[in-house]
């Protein structure tokens, strides 16, 4: 755990909710957006400055007025943030994006299950299986002796 | 290790690939650079990194510091190929520590048994629980598994075992074998992917690809392919096994490319034709050279694939690939200079 994710995180990472990396991965891995215009499209949804992204400070003030979802601290109740789904469709409003989570599940704004009728390919039945082969093998065994 | 100077010349605590300590001299850290770089450009018939690079790798690994970072502003997303360990309870538990205390920008939920095959066989489940992770979390959550065409040869699996057939001069036959096996991991993969999708995953990882040579990488980008064209808004990273394809059937094309013998460049526009959003290339690490030396080398080789993609490029820079040791517990001082290296020199998307 230090050895990768931790060491890989300090060096390198945006830091997720303390910052705004959760909603930078949105568009890369969502979208196919490259960084910097990944960055720059989370900030102007944001209404801060580029570098305001990996800044905690500012990014804790910004997440709870638009309600984002925050890191909990004991020294800092936020109970009155929003659960994790209600601060996914927040994100899936300002930034303009498909979020799977929230929306992929057919919940709708009001609460209600809309999934009725939507297509789930994963659900289709297994391709039947052809027997042909076999049947060839066993004509062939029949009158050759074997296989061919 | 020997003593903190060398003749004139002072030596600092660096890596070998396997993780072990070493003390170098900044000279020879210099040569460790040069020869990774020249490693790289014969092996991969790409250009040198320029001399500002070299240079500055030279000076990430000739300080002595135990631990480096990326300057204020140049911070980049992390993704993971699984996410979580046994110390933290159960595996959603995994994802909301990490959330919460670990500062991920992302988090993939996984099954030990990290094969599509395998989860086939438990998507209810996996299912279940992407749908209680996503109650939990806030930031993305993905699905990660690898294609392993392995798994479906004899004994473990219905198709005979081209690695069998192969030194037996079988090739037709060990061909024939991958072309089956392929088929059935892209049923596989789109099941899974599909189930997962449904359940609410943020996007589908396609881990380790081409680990079982060119015919696994077909599996994937055909996989990817078919999720595309059902899912327009799905996610779907593509993570690499090596810097190279191996020919493990040797003829397999995607879309008039031959795949085997494909290199991180190649890799990625094959991967970006088959619709995916990310590309995770990786370059091994050979154990008996330097941290220095295996970084330079896996710099230069992704350096031309990293300026040429349209889609975001995750290095891979993991345990045995992208210059971190080989080693299950790798140190901070080396996995750090990896991970900045790469931000700094390459410019790429995340990690």
């Amino acid at each position: 755990m230090m050895g990768m994710p931790v060491a890989h995180a300090v060096a390198s990472g945006m830091h997720g909710i303390r910052t705004a990396g959760d909603l930078v991965v949105r568009l890369e891995v969502g979208q196919g957006v490259r960084l910097p215009a990944a960055k720059r499209r989370v900030a102007e949804a944001l209404g801060v400055a580029v570098d305001d992204l990996s800044d905690p400070l500012a990014m804790h003030e910004v997440r709870g007025e638009l309600r984002l979802g925050r890191v909990y601290e004991i020294e800092a109740a936020q109970p009155w943030d929003p659960g994790p789904l209600e601060a996914k469709a927040n994100i899936a409003r300002l930034l303009g994006v498909h979020v799977n989570g929230w929306r992929g599940r057919g919940i709708t704004a009001g609460g209600r299950e809309s999934g009725a009728g939507r297509a789930a390919p994963w659900r289709r039945p297994p391709r039947p299986v052809s027997l042909r082969p076999v049947a060839q093998a066993l004509t062939a065994a029949r009158w050759c002796g074997g296989p061919p | 290790m020997s003593g903190k100077q060398r003749g004139a010349e002072p030596t600092v605590v660096t890596r070998m690939g396997d993780g072990s300590a070493v003390r170098m001299t900044r000279g020879e850290l210099r040569r460790e650079i040069e020869d990774g770089v020249a490693a790289a450009v014969r092996r991969g018939s790409v250009p040198p990194l320029d001399e500002d690079a070299q240079a500055h790798l030279l000076d990430l690994f000739a300080s002595p510091a135990r631990f480096t970072a990326v300057d204020i502003g140049d911070e980049v997303v992390l993704t993971y190929d699984g996410t979580g360990a046994p110390q933290q309870g159960g595996r959603v538990d995994a994802l909301v520590q990490f959330e919460q205390l670990l500062g991920a920008d992302s988090c993939e939920l996984y099954h030990p048994d990290y094969v599509y095959r395998a989860v086939k066989t438990v998507v209810p489940f996996e299912q279940q629980a992407m749908k209680e992770a996503q109650e939990r979390v806030v930031i993305p959550v993905h699905y990660g598994a690898q294609p392993d065409l392995g798994r479906y040869s004899q004994p473990d699996g219905p198709v005979p075992n081209w690695s069998t057939l192969l030194p037996e001069l079988r090739i037709r036959e060990a061909r024939a074998a991958q072309e089956e096996a392929l088929a059935m991991a892209v049923e596989d993969i789109v099941y899974v992917a599909e189930a997962l999708w449904e359940a609410g995953a943020d996007a589908i990882d396609l881990d380790t690809s081409g680990a079982a040579g060119d015919a696994e990488f077909l599996a994937a980008l055909l996989a990817v392919e078919r999720l595309r064209a059902a899912h327009p808004e799905m996610g779907i990273i593509v993570g690499m096994a090596g810097e190279v394809v191996l020919g493990m059937h040797g003829e397999v094309e995607y879309h008039g490319r031959r795949l085997a013998g494909l290199k991180p460049a190649g890799q990625l526009e094959a991967v970006q034709e088959a619709g995916a959003t990310v590309f995770g290339p990786a370059v091994n690490v050979d154990t008996g050279r330097s941290v220095a030396w295996n970084v330079a080398r896996a710099l230069t080789l992704l350096k031309p694939c990293c300026d040429a993609a349209r889609i975001p490029v995750h290095v891979n820079v993991g345990m045995g690939v992208g210059g971190v040791p080989m080693y299950p517990y790798p140190p901070l001082d080396a996995v750090a200079r990896a991970s900045r290296a790469c931000v700094d020199i390459l410019r790429v998307d995340g990690l």
